[in-house]
């Protein structure tokens, strides 16, 4: 009987939401190309959740929603945000989630509850790549918030992280943490990913009841579903860290773009060691021991560099005098500084649309010296330069006037970098 | 065949370790606080020379939450501390057996009342604090960085943090001209943190220098940070722990991985850390304008970085190969101070290939010595008190952390033209939390310790922002200890009561250390000072002690006796300093003929067979077995056989224990050396064991 009532409260709040949301969402529900979702067009999402024990939760879910179409057909759907769990074996949201689930789509998962899966703790596991439970420093309170820098969590000051934490343990080695509460020596997962192709995963694990109405979850929400739409998160800037990543020189920039591209940017060889597909350099295996290992990167790389300097005084000639003389900042966007055989050089790197490379922009300042920057051709790698004449593996930069040149770094198929 | 074959000397080398493994002993309890149930953080930190390979020769176990602890020990010696955040610390020795179990339960009374208190400082929650660097700007705003690469700024007129910057790697140091204008020493640079539009975000960070090598290694920092008033910035690179972590393909600039000094000794190099790229072991300049100046070498791991008052650079090493114990360093541009891999960048010296002896020769010795123990392990940044009275009597004075919840306080004095002195323990445990590395006096007269201690030990209740505060009360304390013809003088900072005034309240002993490769030094020919003289001034503040000889070249430990307290009753809050004599006011460094000395060595007592039974069974049964026939898999020889100790002199066994030795067939490994762990007098005690338990 009790589960009969929920199931019928849990449809009305839905068609309440899909009421409620229909408007906000007929301006995107257009922007859908005919073979496929536009790169920023917004995803169609469908909401599961049990046990609805009242509105106000599923209100503020869709609240949290509202750049979204909302379908009240998870086959229908781009992707599933499952509130808590999507309910017992045999339910009808659990149905929908079976069907759903048949082939591969991003899913974002709040508060997940292994109690309101149909296949239980197993299935949460499985799907989250974590198992619920754990052990953090009985009744403390976590004195430290980590965010990690993704594009997901870009915005709020502080990770959501009520009392008490749900804890979470023996994540799967395909997942990213990227945010964790700390008390001691003990920490706990707060918000985690897993990319696999187009089923990527989010949970929000913090997010309880008594949060949703909070601006920053809702806001965590909706970027979480962006991501996970495989979408770019809006008003995300890129991210910036220096650390020890693999095949790089110490004090290496992992610059990523929320665009989904990945930069090593080396500032002792003075170029960009690789690209890969991601937006994100974990720095945890950096950080939380005592030796450490090379930043993580959440995805494969696809262009890459030798070691060797990078900027020529003539197409492959000597190394040209080389320094690095820092970064600065604009509206979110990096600009790094060189000085290259005697001239000032900045360069603007930007994600090209859709993510599908990289865009680097040089401003050089005037100067004898000719600057011949190396490029390496590689399958599957359009590399494309304008303002600057182009031989072979190098681009030159030979005026002695200040000027301009610029270099894209694209993958070479149609598809997207993500 | 070959792998079936490689695979079974693997399996037989493993055994081998295994069986050579001795058993390792079983210290447990529980620590509890005195006002009931568990000590909530607290922590057991083990000391002794049998943990001269682990990692600061010291083991740190945190207890659980319900106050038990178990640590697991090679048999030997140690001087074991127990701490806990508001509690006073315990300390006791043990001496535990190969295979031993011993629980020993603690009860940790509360803080007593001192003039200083300790004071957590509240971080922001997004903020790991893993404080790598404290500084006030002019105006009196607290600056913060913490080594996942962040900056904070807490604005003196607002009070509430907000992040400066993030995103560098590993800052070590920050020097804060103004709350827009921050200068941070990160591993590979020093960089200039902008915040041009004043929206509390720096948008500009301009790289100062990056001259000096970095190559990934996980121990591997640059240190600092502090500017004379040229402008001039300082910092250090430390050594790095050379096969761990090296990313040797992606070393910048030239790298270079043999030793300077080859190790010549028997078995593995005690000490891994190594200068494999440029000025790591160095301490540079910076000018305002990024030229890069290598300063002075030598360094090991040059943690603490400080300017004096008159813009006179120190700094802090710690101990290891090359440097005996922890030690104040006074920096002249273009000395050596020991290490000798830093001279593989030297301009001049590398590629001479100095011997060890020249390498001593040229090293121009600490300021002060920290003996380990009381005075911790690994010290930080020296910071002096210009906090004109605010922080208490000790205007002028240095003041140094340690990792190892301690916080010292030197006196220095210039004799014969170089600075030596005195160092006092100052706080130890009262509160204060492990990893004080980054020290500064704010402008509340308040001292700030920044804490870090990521992996190195429990993190739990350990690292973080702390203040110390003088409460206005006097402390009882020896304000100064200096050298005279006869001895020493002492101010107290209160009149003393007439205790003071008798000479065997006060007890002098004196060591050296040996400058070598191996890891730390023993205190070496440690001899009684008899005191023949106290004379307390009219007023009770000025004391002159008379020894019954003072030479160069030695550190001086004294203790004070309970007795000695102020005209008030009051005890002394400390009783022990160490005074670090180089020379003597004549510039002397070199001791002369000693009455003292000659004594010892020419009547060294003879070795104590009941002694050396106990120190037998503790270090050497486990390979050379209880009856003394060996060990096939440890690959001993059998000291019972025909060939037996018989060969052998006294002297020569004590030398073979003392210098180790490779092994001589039928034995397979070698002898390790244990002059460094077992005095000389031990090892007398040993050999005269040897003789009465294998005639």
């Amino acid at each position: 009987m009790r589960l009969r009532r929920m199931n019928r409260h849990l449809a009305r709040a839905r068609q309440f939401l899909a009421a409620a949301v229909l408007a906000a969402a007929l301006g995107w529900g257009s922007s859908f190309a005919a073979d496929g979702p536009a790169p920023s067009a917004p995803p169609r999402v469908a909401v599961l959740g049990a046990p609805a024990e009242s509105k106000a939760e599923l209100t503020a879910v869709a609240a949290a929603l509202a750049p979204f179409t909302l379908v009240s057909d998870a086959e229908a759907a781009d992707l599933v945000v499952v509130w808590r769990g999507p309910g017992p074996q045999g339910s009808a949201d659990a149905s929908a989630f079976a069907r759903f689930l048949a082939r591969p789509r991003p899913l974002v998962v709040l508060g997940a509850e292994s109690t309101t899966w149909p296949g239980g703790a197993a299935e949460v596991t499985t799907l989250l790549g974590a198992s619920p439970g754990g052990r953090f420093a009985p009744g403390a309170a976590p004195t430290v918030l980590s965010d990690y820098g993704h594009p997901l969590t870009s915005g709020p000051a502080e990770p959501p992280a009520p009392q008490p934490l749900r804890l979470w343990s023996g994540l799967t080695a395909d997942t990213f943490v990227l945010q964790e509460a700390t008390a001691g020596e003990a920490t706990t997962p707060l918000v985690w990913i897993r990319k696999g192709g187009a089923s990527r995963v989010v949970h929000l694990a913090a997010v309880t009841p008594a949060i949703l109405h909070e601006a920053g979850v809702r806001r965590l929400i909706a970027q979480a579903v962006w991501w996970a739409a495989g979408r770019t998160v809006p008003g995300a800037t890129p991210h910036l860290q220096r650390t020890v990543l693999p095949d790089a020189h110490p004090g290496s920039f992992a610059l990523t773009f929320p665009e989904g591209v990945g930069v090593c940017l080396d500032p002792v060889r003075g170029g960009i060691n690789y690209l890969w597909a991601g937006e994100f350099a974990d720095p945890r295996p950096r950080w939380l021991t005592k030796q450490g290992a090379p930043a993580r990167l959440d995805g494969p790389v696809w262009y890459r560099e030798p070691a060797e300097p990078a900027w020529r005084t003539s197409p492959g000639g000597p190394a040209a005098a080389w320094r690095f003389r820092g970064h600065s900042t604009r509206a979110g966007m990096p600009d790094f500084h060189y000085e290259v055989a005697g001239r000032t050089v900045t360069e603007h790197p930007g994600a090209t649309p859709a993510g599908r490379g990289l865009e680097r922009r040089f401003t050089v300042g005037p100067g004898a010296a000719p600057l011949w920057l190396r490029l390496v051709p590689q399958p599957e790698v359009l590399i494309e330069v304008t303002g600057a004449r182009r031989e072979a593996e190098h681009a030159g930069f030979t005026g002695q006037a200040a000027g301009e040149f610029t270099v894209r770094l694209l993958r070479a198929s149609r598809e997207a970098t993500r | 065949m070959k792998p079936l074959r490689l695979g079974f000397l693997t399996l037989i080398s493993v055994g081998l370790a295994l069986a050579t493994a001795p058993a390792p002993a079983r210290l447990s309890g529980r620590i509890e606080s005195e006002s009931g149930g568990p000590a909530r953080f607290a922590q057991v930190r083990v000391e002794g020379a049998a943990l001269a390979g682990r990692e600061n020769s010291q083991v740190i176990q945190r207890a659980g939450n319900d106050g038990t602890f178990e640590v697991s020990l090679p048999p030997g010696a140690y001087e074991i501390w127990v701490t806990a955040p508001d509690h006073e610390e315990t300390t006791f020795r043990l001496e535990v057996a190969s295979g031993a179990t011993v629980n020993r339960d603690l009860r940790l009374p509360a803080l007593q009342r001192t003039p200083y208190r300790v004071e957590t400082v509240a971080l922001p929650r997004p903020m790991i604090p893993e404080v790598s660097g404290v500084a006030f700007t002019p105006r009196g705003s607290l600056v913060v960085t913490n080594r996942r690469g962040e900056v904070w700024i807490r604005p003196a007129d607002v009070g509430r943090w907000r992040r400066l910057a993030d995103g560098l790697h590993e800052p070590f140091g920050v020097v804060a001209a103004d709350e827009t204008d921050v200068f941070v020493i990160q591993r590979p640079e020093l960089t200039r943190l902008r915040d041009l539009d004043g929206d509390g975000v720096a948008e500009i960070r301009t790289t100062v220098a990056d001259h000096w090598g970095i190559t990934g290694s996980y121990h591997e920092f640059s240190y600092g940070l502090v500017r004379d008033r040229a402008g001039n910035f300082y910092a250090s690179s430390g050594l790095c722990s050379f096969g761990r972590g090296v990313e040797l393909p992606w070393t910048r600039g030239r790298l270079r991985t043999e030793q300077y000094l080859p190790w010549t000794g028997p078995g593995a190099v005690p000490d891994g850390h190594r200068s494999v790229a440029e000025f790591q072991g160095w301490a540079f300049q910076i000018a305002t304008d990024g030229t890069f100046r290598p300063y002075a070498s030598g360094f090991r791991q040059p943690l603490g970085v400080g300017l004096s008052p008159d813009d006179e650079l120190f700094i802090s090493d710690c101990a290891g190969a090359w440097v005996p114990t922890s030690v104040l360093i006074h920096v002249a541009r273009g000395a050596f101070h020991g290490h000798p891999d830093s001279l593989k960048w030297h301009p001049e010296l590398k590629d001479q290939r100095l011997s060890a002896a020249d390498v001593s020769r040229l090293r121009r010795p600490p300021a002060v010595y920290l003996p380990r123990g009381l005075m911790g392990t690994s010290p930080g940044q020296p910071v002096w008190d210009q906090t004109g009275g605010k922080f208490g009597p000790f205007a002028g004075q240095v003041f140094l952390g340690d990792v190892s919840a301690v916080l010292m306080r030197i006196d220095l004095e210039k004799v014969g033209g170089a600075y030596q002195g005195a160092a006092f323990p100052f706080l130890r445990g009262q509160g204060l939390r492990m990893g004080g590395m980054r020290h500064a006096f704010g402008p509340d007269g308040a001292l700030y310790l920044g804490q870090t201690v990521r992996g190195w030990m429990p993190t739990g209740g350990n690292e973080g922002l702390q203040r110390i505060t003088w409460d206005g009360t006097a402390p009882v304390e020896i304000l100064t200890q200096r050298l005279a013809e006869r001895g020493f003088v002492l101010t107290f900072t209160v009149p003393m009561g007439a205790a003071a005034a008798e000479a065997r309240h006060y007890r002098f002993k004196r060591f050296r250390y040996d400058h070598h490769p191996l890891d730390g030094s023993l205190r070496r020919e440690e001899t009684e000072v008899p005191v023949t003289t106290a004379r307390l001034e009219p007023g009770g503040r000025r004391l002159h002690l008379e020894l019954a000889e003072v030479q160069p070249g030695l550190v001086h430990e004294l203790t004070v006796a309970s007795a000695v307290t102020s005209a008030g009753g009051a005890p002394l809050l400390n009783r022990v300093s160490y005074y670090t004599l180089n020379r003597l006011a004549d510039g002397t460094s070199v001791a002369g003929p000693s009455q003292l000395v000659a004594s010892a060595e020419t009547a060294p007592r003879p070795g104590d067979p009941r002694a050396g039974a106990d120190l037998y069974r503790l270090h050497c049964a486990t390979c050379h077995g209880a009856d003394g026939r060996g060990s096939l898999a440890a690959g001993t020889p059998d000291y019972t056989g025909a060939r037996g100790l018989r060969t052998r002199s006294d002297e020569e066994l004590a030398r073979i224990v003392t210098e180790g030795r490779l092994p001589e067939p039928p034995a397979v490994n070698p002898m390790p050396p244990w002059g460094n762990v077992l005095p000389a007098q031990a090892i007398r005690d040993v050999v005269a064991y040897l003789r009465e338990a294998f005639p």
